[in-house]
C-alpha cells in the first residue's frame, strides 16, 4: 500500500489515538491532556492540508478494508469529502482550545475530551466515507460519542436533553439503516459515485427508490434538524458551550446536512433525483424549516435557544441548495456548509464567553455588554451580520449563490423565501447588537468573573477569546476574498463542476 | 495623473485609521487624523485622471472605477465626509465613547467614498451597506432622541437593502455578470421588466425619499446630530441617486413608458414634499422635505432622459453639477444652527450671510440643468423651470424658524468652506452659460423662493402643523402594537393553546377503553410462539414481494 492510501487512516487516527489515551489519563494530568489534544488537532490539520493539496491536483486518497462479505469499509477523499474534513478539523482545533479554557477547573475533563476526540473522529470518518455502509457506521458512532458530551454536566435538564437526543437520533439512525438495507437489496452496491448509482435501475423500482429516499432523508433530517425532526436541538442547549459549538457547527448538525448532500449527489445523482420528483418536496421541507426556525428564534429570550433555532433555519439552506437542482445552487448550498459553520461557531463561542465571564444567558441581560466585552461582541457582531447575509461577510456569498441558483433553476419563490429569511434574521439579530453596543447596562451582571494578569484586566480568558476572534476573522476574510484561490467558494465551484460537468 | 492604485489607497486609509482606533497605543494618533480621513479622496477627485482598478480575489471580482460621474460623487462625498469629520472632532470632546463614535465615522467615510468609486454592483451594494450601518452606529451612540430616529433609519436600511439585493440578483442572472454596464443592458432583457423596474424604483427610492417611501427621511434628519447630517446627505445622494444613475439605461435606450412613470412619480414626490414641507414646525424637517423635493426634481429629469436619450450627453455635466451644488447647499443649511434674523455678534452676522447664500445657491442649483436644457430641448426646459420653481418654495422656509443655539467656530469654518464650494460650482454655470438665457428662469426661481418665504410666514399661522415624516408616527405606533400582539401571541397565548390541546388529547387517550386491549395484545406479543409466528409471516411477505419484484 502506498503512503497516500494510508493517509485517510492517519487522519482518523490523529484524533482517535489521542482520544483513547486521554480516557486513560488521570484527571489531574492537565498538561499531558492539553498536549495530546492540541498535538492531535494540529497533526490532523497538517494531514488534511497535505490531502487538500493533493486533491486540488486531482489526487484521490482511498483505502478499502474488508469488513463484511461484499461490504468494505471504504475511506475515500475527493473534493466533497475534503470540503467537510477541512471544516471539521479546522474548527476542531479552535474548539479544543476553547474547551480547554472553558472547562478549566471543572471535573471529568478526561472523559469530556476523550469523547470530544471520538466525536471528531466519527465526523471525519463519515466525511471520508466512500460508501453508504461506512457512512452509516460513523453516523451511528457519532450519535454514541456525542451523547456523553451532551449529558456532561449531569444535571436533570442535561439528562432530559440527552434522552431526547438519543430518542431522536437512534430513531433517525434506524430509519437510515432501513433505507440503506433496502437500497442494498435493490442495487447490490452502496458505493458513492458522482452522479449516483441508482439511475440505472428499472423504472419499476422507482416507487421503491422514492420510499428509500424518504427513509434516508428522514434519518439524516433528524441530525440536520429538519422540521419536524428538530425537537432535540433546542433542548440540547443545556450542554456546555464547546459542545453546542460542536453540535451546531462542526459535527452533528453538519453530519446530517452533509449526509443529505451525499445521498442526493452520490447515491441518487441530483438530476436523477429531480426526475424522480424527490427534490421538490425536499426543497419545500427545507423552505418551511428556514422560515419556522427563524420565526421561533425571533421570540426566544434565551440566547443559546435563539441561536439554536437560528441553526434549525440556517442549516436548511444547505438542503435547499441541494434540492433546487442546478450548478449555481449547488455552489450556494455547499459553500454554506462552511460559511454557516464558521458564523455559527463564532456565535456560540461568544455566547459561551458571555455566560462564563458575566453569567449572561438571556438576550434581555445583554444591555451594554459591548463595553464590558468589546472583542467578544465584535466577533458576535461579525457572526450575526454574516448570518443576516450582509456583504462582505461569508453569509452574503451563500445567499447570493443560492438565490442565483434558484433563478437559474426557475424556482423564483426561493428568492422571496431568502429575502423573508434575511428579514427575520435581521429582526432577531439586530436587537441583540443594538442592546449590546448602544444601551446602558441597567443591572449588575448576573455573575462576574475577572480575568487579568500583570498586564492589566482582560475581558475574558485568552483561550476563550482567541477562537471566536479567529472564526470571526475567517468569516470576514472568506466573504471579502471570496474568489481568491482555495477559498470555500472556489472549492464548491470545483465540486459543482465535477457533479454537473460544467461550471 | 493616472494611478489606479490610488483608488484603493483612498479607501484603505480611513479603514487603517479605524483599525488604529481599536488599539489603545495608536488611538491618540488615529483620533487626531480621523477628521481628515477624506482628504486623500478629495485630492484624488481634484488632481487625478480617470482610471479603473480590478482588485483580484476580492468579493466576487471587485472593480474600482473612477469616471467623470464618479469624480463628482467622490468630490461630494469627500467634502461631506470632511465636514462630518471636523464637526465630529468638536462634538466628541470629553466623551467617554469618543473613539467608538469616531470609529463609526471612519467606517461611514469609507462606505461613502467606496460608493463613488464602486465599479460593480456588488461593490456598490457593500459600500451602501457599510455607510448605512455605520451611520446607524453614529446615531445610536447619540442621545435617546437620536436612537429613535436610528431605529427608523435601520428599518429603512434593511428593507431597501433587501429590495436592492433582489434587483441585483435578477439583473446579474440575466446579465451573467455584475458590472454596471452589463446590468443596465440586462434591465431591458429581463422577462418581467415591469417588476424589475419596480424593484429599481423601490430599492433606491427608499433611500432618496420617493413619495410613500419617504417616511424615515424627516424624523432621521431631525434626530441626527450635526456630524451625521452631511453623511446622511451623502447616503441619500450616493446610495440612492447614484444607484439610479448607474443602473438606469440613460442615453442608451428610448424608453418612453419607463420615462413617463418616472416623471409621474417625480411630480407627485415634488409636489407632496413641497406641500408637506410648508407645514413643518422644525427647520430641519422642512429641509428634509426639501431633499425629497430635490430627489423628485432630479428623478423627473432622469425620466426625461429615458424619453429622449439624446439629452443624456448634453445634460450629464449639468446634472452632476446640480447634484454637487445642491449637496453642498443642503449641508450648509442643515448645519446652520438655526435663526438668522436677530444678530449681535460677527458670528451671528456670519450665519445670516451664509444662510442666505446657501438658500440662494440651493434655489439656483437647478439653473445648471435649465441652462443645458434650454439649448437641447426648449420645451422640456420650460417644464423643468416650473418644477424647479415649485422646489424653490421650500428653501427659504427654513429661515423662518428661530433657534438660539450659537454656532461654534468649527461649524462656522465648516459651513463657510461648504458655501465656498457651492459658490464655485455655481460660478462655473455663469461662465459657461448665457446670462440672457438664464435671466427669466433665475428671476422666476428667486421670486417663487421669496413668495415661499412670505407666504410661508403667513401660512404658518393658519395651516396645521404636520409632524416630521407625516405618516411615520401613526405607522410606527401601529407597528409597535402589531409586534406587541405577535409577541404576546407567540410567548403566551400559543403555548397556552398548545398546553390545552395536549391536555385534552391526553384526557381523550386516558378515556379510551382499547388501551386495556392493547395491554393484553402486548402480553401475547411477549410470548415466544407468537413472536416466531410473526417473524415467519414477515419472512413470507418479504419473500413474496422480492419474487414479485
Amino acid at each position: 500500500m502506498s503512503l497516500n492510501q494510508w493517509l485517510p487512516l492517519w487522519v482518523l487516527a490523529s484524533s482517535l489515538l489521542p482520544g483513547l489515551l486521554i480516557f486513560a489519563l488521570p484527571e489531574n494530568k492537565h498538561c499531558t491532556r492539553t498536549v495530546l489534544n492540541l498535538s492531535g488537532a494540529l497533526i490532523k490539520l497538517a494531514l488534511v492540508a497535505w490531502m487538500a493539496w493533493g486533491v486540488y491536483h486531482q489526487q484521490v486518497y482511498e483505502i478499502r478494508l474488508a469488513l463484511l462479505p461484499s461490504l468494505d469499509l471504504v475511506l475515500r477523499v475527493g473534493p466533497l469529502a475534503l470540503f467537510f474534513i477541512v471544516l471539521s478539523s479546522g474548527l476542531w482545533l479552535l474548539t479544543t482550545i476553547y474547551a480547554i479554557g472553558y472547562l478549566e477547573g471543572s471535573p471529568n475533563r478526561s472523559r469530556f475530551f476523550g469523547f470530544f476526540s471520538l466525536c471528531v473522529t466519527s465526523t471525519v470518518g463519515l466525511a471520508m466515507a466512500g460508501n453508504l455502509f461506512t457512512f452509516l457506521l460513523f453516523y451511528e458512532m457519532l450519535t454514541l460519542a456525542t451523547y456523553p458530551l451532551l449529558v456532561h454536566r449531569g444535571t436533570e435538564a442535561a439528562r432530559r436533553a440527552g434522552r431526547s437526543y438519543l430518542a431522536y437520533t437512534v430513531s433517525g439512525g434506524a430509519l437510515f439503516l432501513a433505507g440503506t438495507v433496502w437500497l442494498y437489496s435493490l442495487t447490490g452496491t452502496l458505493e458513492f459515485i458522482p452522479q449516483g448509482f441508482v439511475s440505472g435501475l428499472d423504472t419499476a423500482h422507482h416507487p421503491a427508490l422514492v420510499a428509500i429516499f424518504v427513509l434516508l432523508i428522514a434519518g439524516l433530517g433528524v441530525k440536520a434538524a429538519l422540521v419536524p425532526l428538530h425537537g432535540w436541538l433546542p433542548q440540547a442547549m443545556v450542554a456546555p458551550a464547546p459542545v453546542s459549538a460542536l453540535l451546531h457547527a462542526v459535527a452533528v448538525v453538519k453530519a446530517g446536512a452533509f449526509g443529505i448532500v451525499r445521498v442526493v449527489y452520490e447515491v441518487y445523482g441530483v438530476e436523477f433525483a429531480s426526475e424522480l420528483g424527490v427534490t421538490y418536496p425536499l426543497a419545500m421541507v427545507a423552505a418551511f424549516t428556514i422560515i419556522y426556525g427563524s420565526l421561533r428564534a425571533l421570540f426566544q429570550d434565551d440566547l443559546k435557544r435563539r441561536l439554536a433555532f437560528s441553526t434549525v433555519s440556517q442549516v436548511s439552506y444547505i438542503a435547499l441548495g441541494v434540492a433546487i437542482v442546478g450548478p449555481i445552487a449547488t455552489i450556494g448550498g455547499l459553500v454554506h456548509l462552511i460559511h454557516q459553520g464558521l458564523m455559527k461557531i463564532t456565535l456560540f463561542f461568544c455566547a459561551g464567553n458571555l455566560s462564563e465571564t458575566l453569567g449572561i444567558h438571556k438576550v434581555s441581560e445583554m444591555n451594554g455588554v459591548g463595553r464590558r466585552m468589546p472583542w467578544t461582541m465584535v466577533a458576535f457582531t461579525i457572526g450575526a451580520l454574516g448570518m443576516i447575509g450582509l456583504p462582505p461577510f461569508a453569509g452574503f456569498v451563500s445567499k447570493w449563490y443560492l438565490s442565483l441558483g434558484a433563478l437559474e433553476a426557475g424556482r423564483d419563490w426561493v428568492i422571496l423565501l431568502l429575502v423573508g429569511s434575511s428579514l427575520l434574521n435581521a429582526a432577531y439579530f439586530l436587537p441583540i447588537l443594538h442592546a449590546a453596543w448602544f444601551r446602558e447596562p441597567d443591572v449588575p451582571w448576573p455573575k462576574e468573573r475577572r480575568f487579568g494578569d500583570r498586564f492589566g484586566r482582560r475581558e475574558t480568558a485568552w483561550a476563550l477569546l482567541f477562537p471566536p476572534l479567529m472564526t470571526a476573522a475567517l468569516t470576514l476574510a472568506i466573504g471579502l476574498f471570496a474568489v481568491a484561490p482555495l477559498t470555500p467558494l472556489e472549492w464548491a465551484k470545483l465540486i459543482s463542476t465535477r457533479e454537473f460537468g460544467r461550471p | 495623473m493616472n494611478v489606479p492604485f490610488a483608488l484603493l489607497l483612498v479607501l484603505i486609509w480611513p479603514l487603517m485609521l479605524a483599525i488604529a482606533l481599536t488599539h489603545a497605543g495608536t488611538r491618540p494618533v488615529a483620533m487626531h487624523l480621523a477628521p481628515w480621513a477624506a482628504v486623500p479622496a478629495l485630492v484624488l477627485g481634484l488632481a487625478f485622471d480617470d482610471s479603473m482598478l480590478h482588485v483580484p480575489g476580492t468579493m466576487l471580482g471587485a472593480v474600482l472605477y473612477f469616471d467623470a460621474g464618479g469624480r463628482v460623487f467622490l468630490l461630494l462625498t469627500a467634502t461631506l465626509s470632511l465636514a462630518a469629520g471636523l464637526l465630529a472632532r468638536e462634538r466628541v470632546k470629553g466623551w467617554g465613547s469618543a473613539h467608538r463614535y469616531t470609529l463609526f465615522l471612519l467606517l461611514a467615510t469609507t462606505g461613502a467614498l467606496a460608493l463613488a468609486l464602486a465599479g460593480d454592483a456588488l461593490m456598490f451594494f457593500t459600500a451602501s451597506t457599510l455607510l448605512g450601518y455605520a451611520l446607524y452606529g453614529m446615531m445610536a451612540t447619540e442621545s435617546t432622541a437620536a436612537v429613535a430616529s436610528a431605529r427608523a433609519f435601520v428599518v429603512m436600511l434593511v428593507v431597501s437593502d433587501l429590495v436592492v439585493f433582489e434587483l441585483l440578483l435578477v439583473l446579474a442572472h440575466e446579465a451573467g455578470g455584475i458590472a454596471f454596464d452589463t446590468l443596465r443592458q440586462a434591465l431591458q432583457l429581463v422577462d418581467f421588466p415591469a417588476s424589475t423596474f419596480t424593484l429599481l424604483l423601490f430599492g433606491f427610492g427608499l433611500k432618496v425619499g420617493l413619495v410613500g417611501l419617504h417616511l424615515w427621511l424627516a424624523p432621521v434628519f431631525v434626530g441626527a446630530a450635526a456630524p451625521v447630517r452631511p453623511l446622511l446627505l451623502a447616503f441619500v445622494f450616493c446610495a440612492g441617486m447614484l444607484g439610479w444613475l448607474r443602473l438606469l439605461p440613460l442615453g442608451e435606450v428610448h424608453w418612453p413608458d419607463g420615462g413617463a412613470l418616472l416623471q409621474g412619480l417625480a411630480l407627485v414626490t415634488l409636489l407632496y414634499a413641497t406641500l408637506v414641507g410648508m407645514m413643518q414646525a422644525h427647520w430641519r424637517s422642512a429641509l428634509a422635505y426639501g431633499v425629497m423635493a430635490m430627489s423628485g426634481l432630479l428623478l423627473w429629469l432622469l425620466g426625461a432622459i429615458l424619453i429622449e436619450p439624446g439629452l443624456w450627453r448634453g445634460l450629464f455635466s449639468a446634472l452632476h453639477r446640480t447634484l454637487l451644488q445642491s449637496g453642498f447647499s443642503f449641508t450648509v443649511l442643515f448645519l446652520l444652527p438655526g435663526p438668522i434674523l436677530d444678530s449681535s455678534s460677527w458670528r451671528r452676522r456670519g450665519i445670516i450671510v451664509l444662510g442666505w447664500l446657501a438658500v440662494l445657491l440651493l434655489v439656483a442649483a437647478p439653473l445648471q440643468v435649465i441652462a443645458a436644457l434650454s439649448r437641447l430641448a426648449p420645451e422640456t426646459s420650460v417644464r423643468f423651470v416650473w418644477l424647479a420653481a415649485a422646489f424653490s418654495l421650500l428653501p427659504m422656509r427654513c429661515l423662518l424658524f428661530t433657534r438660539t443655539v450659537p454656532a461654534t467656530p468649527g461649524t462656522m469654518w465648516t459651513v463657510g468652506g461648504l458655501s465656498l464650494a457651492a459658490l464655485l460650482v455655481t460660478l462655473e454655470l455663469f461662465t459657461a452659460s448665457s446670462w440672457v438665457a438664464l435671466g427669466w428662469p433665475s428671476l422666476l426661481l428667486l421670486l417663487v423662493a421669496v413668495l415661499g418665504w412670505l407666504a410661508g410666514e403667513a401660512l404658518a399661522k393658519h395651516l396645521p402643523v404636520i409632524p416630521p415624516g407625516d405618516l411615520f408616527l401613526p405607522l410606527e405606533r401601529a407597528l409597535v402594537a402589531l409586534v406587541g400582539s405577535l409577541t404576546r401571541l407567540a410567548g403566551t397565548q400559543l403555548p397556552l393553546l398548545r398546553n390545552k390541546g395536549l391536555a385534552s388529547l391526553q384526557r381523550v387517550i386516558e378515556r379510551l377503553q382499547w388501551l386495556k386491549f392493547v395491554g393484553r395484545v402486548e402480553i401475547h406479543l411477549g410470548r415466544w410462539p407468537v413472536a416466531m409466528l410473526l417473524l415467519l409471516l414477515l419472512g413470507l411477505t418479504l419473500g413474496g414481494w422480492g419474487s414479485a419484484g
